[in-house]
This record gives structure tokens, C-alpha cells and sequence, in this order.
């Protein structure tokens, strides 16, 4: 019985093996047909920006040089590089505090801090703006306490660069604190045994060694800022991607094709402008591992001035949003504000980032598979253009295929599949972070030692790939699935009409100024990005102890 | 007049007394080895030397300054000790000279002649551009070295600056660190849990175990006259046979030895025997029988059951071998005083 079952895979390997001899296994083709297919999706919209721009090459010229243009480049970097600078005053101090001093309460800190990470910006900003501004709470407040009808206004480069600042830190947070935990104690030590005191140690050795760390989280909050919508659209300041959402809605077409180019020309100089800086100086540690945890050092008279230092962005950062959110919340119910959209909203939310994690892990896939199993400079390449999407802005992704859609593709415009596509461009580095990662742990041995037991690739895949790299298809759909339903700018402008999400609910009471009614929605947005961060911080305190 | 003195320094971490009383001297220009098994607490009195731990108790003079002490704690910065770490500690963000040259201060021209005098001592010049990823373990080593030696240390700590080499390495660099501390004359304390690396390197040699100092001696003093079984078994192999002091000598079941010790007649003792203690010769009706060989390169190393099962180890150069199971006769030939003990209890 048994040689009957056996003997059909031994017949099956003896004719791949003749076949070999001529052409690839099907399946082989079948992994680049995909990979080129994706890549060919991912370079769409900017390849597509780009021949638009040579069409128009006279009137992008003209755009080019308006001094109005200039403003707006000097608006989006200067607000990127503004909010970089700041997060880093805060996040550094906090970084060092959480994880090398004797801050009271250092570890209800450690977790609090990185907690504005759930909030999305258009969020945060709402509740900024109805907390401070004109008619605001606070404004009401004073005017019941002092009789103050006018606050200075919130709106403009202040209103977003607090707003993002304080949703965008934690990614520097995270990041330096991290470095700050695997940093080798002896190097310290060394400095202080050749007769450095605490505080140049601190700048000559400590700081420089955090450069990458300072470097890797810079990029993220600099992206974050360059790529975001909600926050600059709420707050009214004009950088691209505001800009180009207005001239969006006002049908002035190639205006905003070209500025949707300038700003992924723009976030693609900042990457490399990192990449480049890092350069020379690899700071990985020869030896890996750290013996010994890090030192804590006395704050003396400064524990409490620290105190009230973390105290006070905690409650800027997290306890006033939240409390406004509740607030206006509470108000609503009390005024009967109707929550019955609210059911067909959330259907759709999960209906979109449901598709759109399929998609997007099932694009990110075979990317994954060939860097991973067939290194060479080719698929090098792919690695790199599969991390680049990260550079992509929403709004200037969307633009694109708005315009592509109505000039090749008017079958797709508006339709969900033409969203989903968006998602997949958007959100693919996540997905192939993920996949790349758990293929990385799967020994090459196991594959090979089941081709030699008589399996095909594709049965491979099946029977061994595929069920080991179970939890890392689940992480990345997971991850796509949280931040697609956070995503403003391409839900807005690819939905179908009449698709109302989560995120456009919000972002539709907003701009109308009913805060009360934006409250549940994000209520709920906020709740559902809090799942993926418990899951950092839950692992963040398994690596430590 | 000590260079570097300690006297009766303690230290727990919670609970755990990781040194307990431990009081030392290291002679200028002497290279002291710290030798125990690991946990023992030799890298805490490293530490504390440093500064970079606090003694509960005791003192610490460091150049016939205390530094150490109740109620005082000169900070590493201020105590001119060099230091040497287990995984080297090179700022990975500053090239090889920028390294050497940390603890420098004075005027460049200086700096950069002293940064170029180490780096020739380590036989790393011209490669002061490098950063430290740039260089394999042994040169990473070499240039923490130099960077530790650079502001001309009154005394150099080593802490297992060896144990993340491979073998080979470790072999040459220990020569090549040795001969470069004697040229200078540092005065060194290196601490190791090898003991082949401690007999090479220390002048004398400190063993530790469970916190506290056993025996601070040279290396042949540790091995012929071990102040505890602890260092006995610890340092080279060694076995315990029991003896009866009597008139002539000391009675084993290896026949008796004339040695006089400083016990009563009658009394039990256990004598250490090592295997190069013990002579081999081929006899059937011989006292012991071969249990295993071990082949060494050099010398045959046997175990041999004697006639009360108990077993020792014999070094037998290699023209003699022996298979197991072979009778043969053991004989006690010394040729020096044998080390006892008071049985265990």
C-alpha cells in the first residue's frame, strides 16, 4: 500500500527533472510574472505623473517658476523640518529618561508615551482645533471664567506644526529609545575611564551613537509630515498636499498633477538624503549582543522638573485629545446626534481595509519570495523599489490614478477595485516587511529538503512555505488592514461615490464643524489603532526582561 | 610601596555577596591576574578599581591615593586607570585614530604624535582612517588597547579582553599584549576565567571563588602548594588520595613517603596527586589497572583504577602505551613535598 502512494511522486520528479532541462518550472514564471506585474503597479503612478508633466512640459515650466509654487515648497520643508526638530527635543529627553534615569514613575512613562501613535492626524487636529480653537472648548471656558471671546488663532504652520508634532514624536521616541537599550554600557565607560565626565560623555559618545537611531526616526516623522493630509488640510496650512486636494476639487488638473510629482520628487530626496548621511559610519555593534542592562543614573534635584516635563506632553499629547474626544462624545449623545450611519460606515471600513490587506499581502508575496530565496542585484532592486512605495504620498498616489482612470481606464474610475489598487500601492512596504522577515526565518534547508523528497515547487510552497510563514502573512494583513482603515486622502478621492468610511465620516463632519458627530467614528478609529500598539509594547517589555 | 591596594572591600547586589573582604596589592610594573571560575565576582573588583561600582566596604588606593572608601567615590574620570573591555567598546561612530586619541588632552600636534606612538606599539599604524567595523576582533582589541594605554594609565585593567576571540587569536594577541605591557612597564590587572591565559600572563596570580580571594601567588607556588582544595582541583588536575601520618612518613595505599608534615602521628589527611607525580611501568602483577588512554600529542595521559577502585590520572611520555585493561604498577615519585588537606567531613 504504501509504494502504491509513494510511487506517483517518484514518477512526477523523474519527468520535472527531464523538463528542467529546457525551461523553468511554470511556477518559477509564474513568481516573476507577479513580481514584474507589481512592480510595473508600483512605478504607475509616478512614471505616469512624470509623462504627464513632459506632455505639459511648458505649462509645468511656468507652474514651476510662480513664486506661489516656491512658497508652498518652502511651507511643505519647512513644516517637515520644524516638526522633525521639535519631536526630536522631545523625544530624546524622554527616550534618555524612560530608559536610563530614576524618573519617578519611569515605567507607567515608558508605555504612556508612545501612546499618540493611535491617534490619526486628521483626528488629532480636530480635536486640536475644537479644543483650541475660535469657539473651541477652552475658549469657552475662559469665556464662562473671564468673559474672552478671542484666542489667538490655531490655524496656519503653528496649528500643524503642534498638531503633528505631537502625534509624530513617538516614532523618534521608539526608535531612540530602542538604540538606547541595545547600546553597549562599556562604551560609556570606556569614555569615562579616559577621563570624560557624565555630561561630555553624554555629548561625545551617547549622542553620536544615537545618530542612526536619530536619523531612521527623523525620516519617519519627516515623511509623516510631508505625506500628511489630514492634519495641514484641518489646520489650513498650505503645503502640497492641501494644496493639491484643493486644486483637486476646483478641476485644476494638471496644477495639481504637478505638484502631486513635486512632492513625491520631494519625500524620494529625503530618503536618500538620509540614506546618504548615514553612509560612511555603520555603527553595528561587532559583537551583537549586550551583556548587561543598561545603568540608571540619579537625577537628583532634576527628578521632578523631568516629573512635570513628561507629565506635560503626556497630557498635551494624549490626555487633552482624548478628553475633548470624550467631550464631544458625550455631547452628541446628550443632543441626540444620530448614530445611524455610523453602522454602514464601519461595514465599509472593514469591507475596505479587509480588501485591501488581501491585496496587498497577496502583491507583496512574490516580491517577498524572490529577495528572500533568489538574492542577486535584480531582486535587490525590487527590495528597494518595494521600501521606496513607503516614500509615496496618498494623495499624490490617488491623484494619479484619478487621472489615469479617467483617461485609460474609465471601466475602473470610481470603483472599489481602483481603491484597493491604491491601497496596495500604498501599504505594500508594510506587507513586504512583514512576509520578508518571516521568510528570513524560514531555514532554506526545509524547502529543500522536501524538494528532495519529491515535491514540486509550487507543492513545496503549499506544504512547508506557506504554513510556517502563517504568522507573518497574518502580521503584515493585519498591519495593512489597521493603517488602510486609517487612510484619509485616497479613500476620499478614489471611493466610489456615495462610499462612506470611517475616515470620511470624520473628515466630512470636520470640514462642516460638527465635532460632535465626528466624535464616534473616531472614537472607534482610535480604539482599532490601539490594537497594533498594544502588541509593540507588549513585545517591547518581553525583550526587555 | 603598592601601586594598587585593596583592603578588605565587600559588595552585594541585593541578596548576592558578590565580593566578600577581598584585600590585594599589585607592585608597580607587576601584572596581577584575577583568575575564578565566572560569577565569582573577579570582574566586580575590576569594576570597583574602575569606579564603575561602589565598594559597601573597605578601601581602595589607587598611586598612594585613596579613592574609595566610606563616604568617598572618585569618579572614573578622575582615577587614571586605563581600561580594557570584553567586547573592546570602540566608539563606533570615530575612525581608529579618533579612538586612540579620546582620552587625550593637550595640544593637537601632541595628541596626534601620541595617537601614532600607540598605534606603531600595536603595530596598527596607518590605520588611524579605519572605522572599528572596518577591523577583524584581534585589530579591534589591538586599537582598544591603544586607546587605554594612550594617556599613560597608572595602572591597566584587562576585563577578559581575550573571551570573544577565536583560539588561535587568543594565543598571539596574548603574547603580543604581554610583551607590550612589560616593554612599558604598566602595571596591570587582568582579569580571566581561563586559567592557561592567567599562568601566561599574571606575574602572580589572584583566584577568586564565590566572592572571596583564596590564594594570591606566583603560578608555580599555586600549583605546588594550593592554600585550598578549591585551588588544588581548580588549577591543573589533580587527585586526592588518603594517608596516615606515621614515624616514617606518609602511609598511602601507594606505599609510604618520606615526607615529615606538621600533623601528629595517627592523623588522616588526604595528599594531592598530580598526574606527573606518579610513574607507570609494565608489570602483571602490578597494583593498579589501566582504565582508559588518552593520547595528548606529547605525553599519554592514563586513568588507572587502583586496587580500592579509586582512580587517578598518570602523564607517561609517548614511547610508553599501555591498552586499557593492562596491569601495571604505579609508583608515588614526587621528586617534591606533596600538598594535603584535612579530609572532608
Amino acid at each position: 500500500m504504501n509504494q502504491a502512494k509513494l510511487s506517483p511522486i517518484r514518477q512526477q520528479r523523474q519527468r520535472s527533472f527531464t523538463l528542467r532541462q529546457r525551461l523553468p518550472h511554470w511556477s518559477t514564471l509564474l513568481l516573476w510574472a507577479g513580481a514584474l506585474l507589481v512592480m510595473a503597479g508600483l512605478l504607475l503612478p509616478t512614471v505616469y505623473l512624470l509623462i504627464r508633466a513632459f506632455e505639459t512640459s511648458e505649462a509645468a515650466l511656468q507652474i514651476f517658476m510662480r513664486p506661489r509654487t516656491w512658497v508652498i515648497i518652502g511651507n511643505t520643508t519647512g513644516l517637515a523640518l520644524a516638526v522633525t526638530a521639535v519631536s526630536a527635543l522631545i523625544a530624546v529627553p524622554i527616550a534618555w529618561l524612560t530608559v536610563r534615569s530614576d524618573l519617578p514613575w519611569r515605567r507607567f512613562w515608558a508605555v504612556v508615551t508612545p501612546l499618540p501613535l493611535v491617534i490619526p492626524s486628521y483626528v488629532g487636529a480636530y480635536l486640536y482645533i475644537s479644543a483650541l480653537g475660535p469657539r473651541g472648548a477652552l475658549q469657552q471656558l475662559l469665556e464662562g471664567l473671564f468673559g474672552i471671546t478671542r484666542l489667538p488663532s490655531i490655524y496656519g504652520f503653528t496649528g500643524a506644526l503642534f498638531a503633528l508634532t505631537l502625534m509624530c514624536y513617538p516614532y523618534m521616541l521608539l526608535s531612540v529609545r530602542a538604540a538606547l537599550m541595545r547600546m553597549d554600557p562599556s562604551l560609556e565607560e570606556a569614555s569615562r575611564s579616559l577621563g570624560h565626565n557624565a555630561t561630555t560623555t553624554f555629548w561625545r559618545v551617547v549622542l553620536p551613537a544615537l545618530r542612526p537611531a536619530l536619523g531612521a526616526g527623523g525620516l519617519l516623522v519627516a515623511l509623516y509630515t510631508l505625506r500628511d493630509f489630514g492634519a495641514v488640510a484641518i489646520m489650513r496650512f498650505d503645503t502640497f498636499t492641501r494644496v493639491i486636494y484643493l486644486q483637486y476639487s476646483s478641476f485644476d488638473r494638471s496644477q495639481a498633477a504637478f505638484f502631486a510629482l513635486l512632492l513625491i520628487g520631494l519625500t524620494l530626496v529625503l530618503v536618500t538624503f538620509e540614506a546618504q548621511t548615514r553612509g560612511a559610519a555603520r555603527y553595528a555593534h561587532a559583537s551583537g549582543a549586550v551583556a548587561r542592562p543598561p545603568t540608571i543614573i540619579a537625577l537628583g534635584r532634576w527628578r521632578w522638573p523631568a516629573f512635570v516635563f513628561c507629565a506635560l506632553i503626556v497630557s498635551l499629547s494624549l490626555v487633552l485629545p482624548l478628553t475633548i474626544l470624550i467631550y464631544w462624545l458625550v455631547r452628541g449623545l446628550l443632543a441626540g446626534e444620530q448614530m445611524g450611519n455610523l453602522g454602514s460606515a464601519v461595514w465599509n471600513s472593514l469591507l475596505a481595509s479587509g480588501g485591501g490587506a488581501l491585496v496587498t499581502v497577496l502583491a507583496a508575496l512574490p516580491l517577498a519570495v524572490l529577495v528572500v530565496r533568489r538574492p542577486g542585484r535584480f531582486t535587490a532592486l525590487i527590495e528597494q523599489m518595494a521600501y521606496s512605495a513607503f516614500a509615496l504620498p496618498g494623495i499624490a498616489v490617488a491623484l494619479a490614478l484619478v487621472f489615469f482612470g479617467i483617461s485609460y481606464a474609465r471601466g475602473l474610475y470610481q470603483t472599489f477595485a481602483m481603491l484597493l489598487f491604491a491601497y496596495a500601492i500604498l501599504f505594500l512596504p508594510q506587507a513586504f516587511g512583514a512576509l520578508r522577515t518571516s521568510l528570513l526565518q524560514i531555514h532554506p534547508g526545509l524547502e529543500e529538503s522536501a524538494r528532495s523528497l519529491g515535491y514540486r515547487p509550487p507543492q513545496v510552497f503549499l506544504r512547508v512555505t506557506a504554513p510556517l510563514m502563517r504568522p507573518g502573512l497574518l502580521a503584515g494583513a493585519s498591519l495593512v488592514f489597521l493603517t488602510a482603515m486609517k487612510e484619509l486622502p485616497a479613500t476620499l478621492l478614489l471611493a466610489p461615490l456615495g462610499f462612506r468610511s470611517l475616515a470620511t465620516e470624520i473628515w466630512s463632519a470636520v470640514s462642516e464643524a460638527f465635532f460632535a458627530r465626528a466624535a464616534a467614528p473616531a472614537l472607534l478609529i482610535v480604539l482599532l489603532s490601539s490594537v497594533p500598539m498594544a502588541l509593540l509594547s507588549l513585545r517591547e517589555r518581553r525583550g526587555m526582561s | 610601596m603598592s601601586l594598587v591596594s585593596c583592603e578588605g572591600l565587600s559588595k552585594a547586589f541585593g541578596p548576592t555577596c558578590a565580593v566578600d573582604q577581598v584585600s590585594m596589592t599589585i607592585q608597580p610594573g607587576e601584572i596581577l591576574a584575577l583568575l575564578g571560575p565566572s560569577g565569582c565576582g573577579k570582574t566586580t573588583v575590576l569594576r570597583m578599581l574602575a569606579g564603575f561600582e561602589a565598594p559597601d566596604q573597605g578601601t581602595i588606593a589607587l598611586d598612594q591615593r585613596l579613592v574609595a572608601g566610606p563616604g568617598l567615590h572618585v569618579p572614573p574620570e578622575e582615577r587614571h586607570v586605563g581600561m580594557v573591555f570584553q567586547q573592546h567598546a570602540l566608539f563606533p561612530h570615530l575612525n581608529v585614530g579618533l579612538n586612540v586619541g579620546f582620552g587625550l588632552r593637550g595640544k593637537a600636534r601632541e595628541r596626534q604624535a601620541q595617537v601614532q606612538a600607540m598605534l606603531k606599539l600595536v603595530e596598527l599604524d596607518g590605520y588611524e582612517r579605519r572605522m572599528p567595523h572596518q577591523l577583524s576582533g584581534g585589530q579591534q582589541q589591538r586599537v582598544a588597547l591603544a586607546r587605554a594605554l594612550a594617556p599613560n594609565p597608572a595602572v591597566l585593567l584587562l576585563d577578559e579582553p581575550f573571551s570573544n576571540l577565536d583560539a588561535d587569536l587568543r594565543t598571539t594577541l596574548r603574547v603580543q599584549v604581554r610583551t607590550i605591557l612589560k616593554q612599558l612597564g604598566t602595571t596591570a590587572l587582568f582579569v580571566t576565567h581561563d586559567q592557561e591565559e592567567a599562568l601566561f600572563m599574571g606575574d602572580r596570580i589572584a583566584v577568586m571563588q564565590a566572592g572571596r580571594l583564596e590564594q594570591l601567588a606566583r603560578p608555580q607556588e599555586l600549583f605546588l602548594a594550593p592554600a585550598t582544595r578549591f585551588i588544588a582541583e581548580f588549577i591543573g588536575l589533580a587527585a586526592f588520595i588518603p594517608a596516615t601520618v606515621t614515624a616514617a612518613g606518609l602511609a598511602t595505599e601507594l606505599g609510604t613517603v618520606a615526607q615529615a608534615i606538621d600533623a601528629p602521628v595517627g592523623t588522616s589527611v588526604d595528599m594531592l596527586v598530580r598526574p606527573d607525580d606518579l610513574e607507570l611501568s609494565a608489570d602483571p602483577q602490578g597494583n593498579a589497572r589501566i582504565l582508559r588512554c588518552t593520547f595528548r600529542g606529547g605525553d599519554f595521559l592514563y586513568d588507572v583504577a587502583l586496587a580500592s577502585q579509586r582512580t587517578l590520572r598518570c602523564v607517561c611520555n609517548h614511547v610508553h602505551e599501555f591498552a586499557p585493561d593492562t596491569r601495571v604498577q604505579v609508583t608515588l615519585a614526587p621528586g617534591h613535598p606533596l600538598a594535603w588537606f584535612h579530609p572532608l567531613q
